[in-house]
């Protein structure tokens, strides 16, 4: 274990090295924040409500899902792509680790850098109850906080460590990751609350592991699910994380047979 | 003029060749493309369940929008905005820069056009299908005198692109990588999905006049349905001229301080 907690300091002391792309990104997630802020105010000037959402609750999620941008990534896919791709994958295959473990940590150490991060923002939301809304009142709820968050980080992980391991089988399956990332965007709740969608769309995503790395954690923390529905969920939620754990390993034992290691 | 179209053609053959090898991951890619282009519209038609207006844009209008947006989005992830965010930095990192200054073909359209994506004109196939859709639900009739302003604005609104990722592509030559500014400007672009008209105040003044996202798909929309004034387009074209005159100098620039550390 005391060589991943290394590539988790790793991973941290990497993303420190590159700080200034997290200000570039926070810059560019607070001006998409912004206009969807404005989206919004249009929206509820015209006097009506979305669903069951208050103007309050609705940028309360939106704030969540820009902090969950740097949380919850798909960066792994990219990076096992580029692996694969150039070549640099045969270093990790010749040392004593498992290369999902040294992504898993890597991925970990970057993430807890940048929860880091916006923590002041997290204490400035929490402070600033007036603009938003905040479920989480009980220390019960916060473990339970905790544990979805684990849970959903587990499982983000590993839809997308799958979708980077596709590339032993491509030239490069970027275009493929952003394709299936918006995707994935769209049915974990980034883009609109599921529950606004049409009836058809939200069967579409019941039946996809989406909702439980975004959707549902936000709508906890909101407070419009509680305790039982998150006790609910854990079922699919292992199961959606055994799966994503098997066809990882399919995909890497099928792959790693026909890796040559050429690189480009 | 011929030699470069005819070298346009060869990038674009040899980037769909190279696409199509693997063609699972290919049409799995293409699908994620598609639906790319179909998830704004399901954005705003969840929307438009609740409200009949947003920024003073009805639903077919807001479909309009979108759908200029997903075509110059096409164009440009075509053609340039790849080469110059991404590939431009990666060469001038690994060194393949210096072999490309060595060809006889100007380096700023070589590094603009280098790897033309046929691979995206499946989005753009899309935004043809969605044109079509609009047509049979938008109720306005297209004619020369709301059509040639469009197609101008377009054209403006992709050579506005085009200035902001060379300015940010010529900073490279300085910086380690500037994919991290390719993403920052992505995320940027990405908001002129939305109509400009929902800033109020100094915000408004700023995305139609001094930051002008406007001009990617709230001007060439607005032009068609009547909704934005003919006289935005002469600023639009005389600020775009401007940008695009500072950007090319911008790179020059650059260029001549490149020095060739790979």
């Amino acid at each position: 274990m005391a060589k991943y907690w290394l590539i988790f300091k790793l991973g941290i002391q990497r993303e420190l090295a590159f700080r200034g792309n997290f200000f570039v990104r926070f810059v560019s997630l607070l001006t998409s924040w912004s206009v969807l802020v404005y989206l919004w105010l249009a929206i509820y000037g015209e006097g009506k409500q979305l669903g069951d959402y208050s103007l309050k609750e609705m940028i309360t999620y939106y704030t969540l899902i820009t902090l969950f941008s740097f949380i919850i990534t798909q960066s792994v896919a990219y990076q096992i792509s580029d692996d694969i791709r150039e070549g640099q994958l045969v270093q990790y295959l010749i040392k004593p680790l498992k290369y999902i473990g040294h992504q898993f940590f890597k991925e970990l150490g970057r993430n807890t850098l940048n929860f880091l991060y916006i923590l002041p923002i997290i204490i400035i939301f929490l402070v600033k109850n007036a603009y938003f809304v905040f479920g989480i009142d009980t220390p019960w709820k916060f473990f339970y906080f905790i544990g979805f968050m684990v849970l959903a980080h587990l499982l983000n992980f590993l839809i997308f460590y799958f979708l980077g391991v596709i590339s032993f089988f491509s030239h490069t399956s970027h275009g493929l990751i952003y394709g299936w990332g918006l995707i994935e965007g769209f049915f974990s709740g980034k883009l609109v609350p599921l529950n606004l969608l049409p009836d058809w769309l939200q069967q579409v995503g019941n039946y996809l592991p989406f909702k439980f790395t975004v959707y549902m954690p936000i709508m906890f923390i909101m407070g419009k699910i509680d305790s039982r529905a998150f006790i609910n969920a854990l079922p699919a939620i292992f199961i959606w994380i055994i799966i994503g754990w098997l066809l990882s390993r399919f995909a890497w034992y099928l792959g790693s047979k026909k890796y040559e290691a050429y690189g480009q | 003029m011929k030699r470069y179209l005819k070298l346009l053609w060869l990038f674009a053959k040899r980037s769909l060749i190279d696409q199509m090898a693997y063609r699972g991951t290919f049409f799995l890619a293409v699908l994620g493309k598609v639906s790319r282009m179909v998830i704004p519209f399901i954005f705003f038609q969840a929307i438009f369940l609740k409200v009949p207006r947003v920024g003073g844009w009805n639903y077919q209008e807001i479909a309009v929008l979108i759908a200029t947006y997903l075509t110059l989005e096409s164009l440009a992830v075509i053609t340039f905005h790849r080469n110059l965010s991404y590939y431009l930095p990666d060469s001038l990192r690994n060194g393949e820069f210096d072999f490309l200054l060595t060809k006889p073909v100007g380096t700023l359209f070589f590094s603009s056009f280098k790897a033309i994506d046929f691979f995206d004109l499946t989005s753009a196939i899309t935004a043809v299908g969605a044109w079509i859709y609009i047509f049979k639900i938008l109720d306005i009739s297209i004619n020369f005198f709301n059509f040639l302003p469009f197609f101008i604005a377009c054209f403006i609104g992709l050579a506005f692109w085009y200035g902001l990722i060379l300015c940010l592509a010529s900073t490279s030559f300085w910086t380690i990588t500037a994919t991290g500014l390719g993403r920052f400007l992505e995320g940027i672009i990405r908001t002129s999905r939305y109509p400009a008209t929902v800033f109020h105040g100094h915000w408004r003044n700023v995305v139609f006049y001094i930051f002008p996202l406007a001009f990617m798909s709230t001007l060439p929309a607005g032009l068609l349905l009547g909704k934005i004034q003919p006289f935005y387009l002469l600023y639009a074209f005389i600020f775009v001229s401007l940008a695009l005159y500072l950007s090319v100098k911008f790179w020059k620039y650059a260029l001549r301080h490149y020095q060739s550390a790979a």
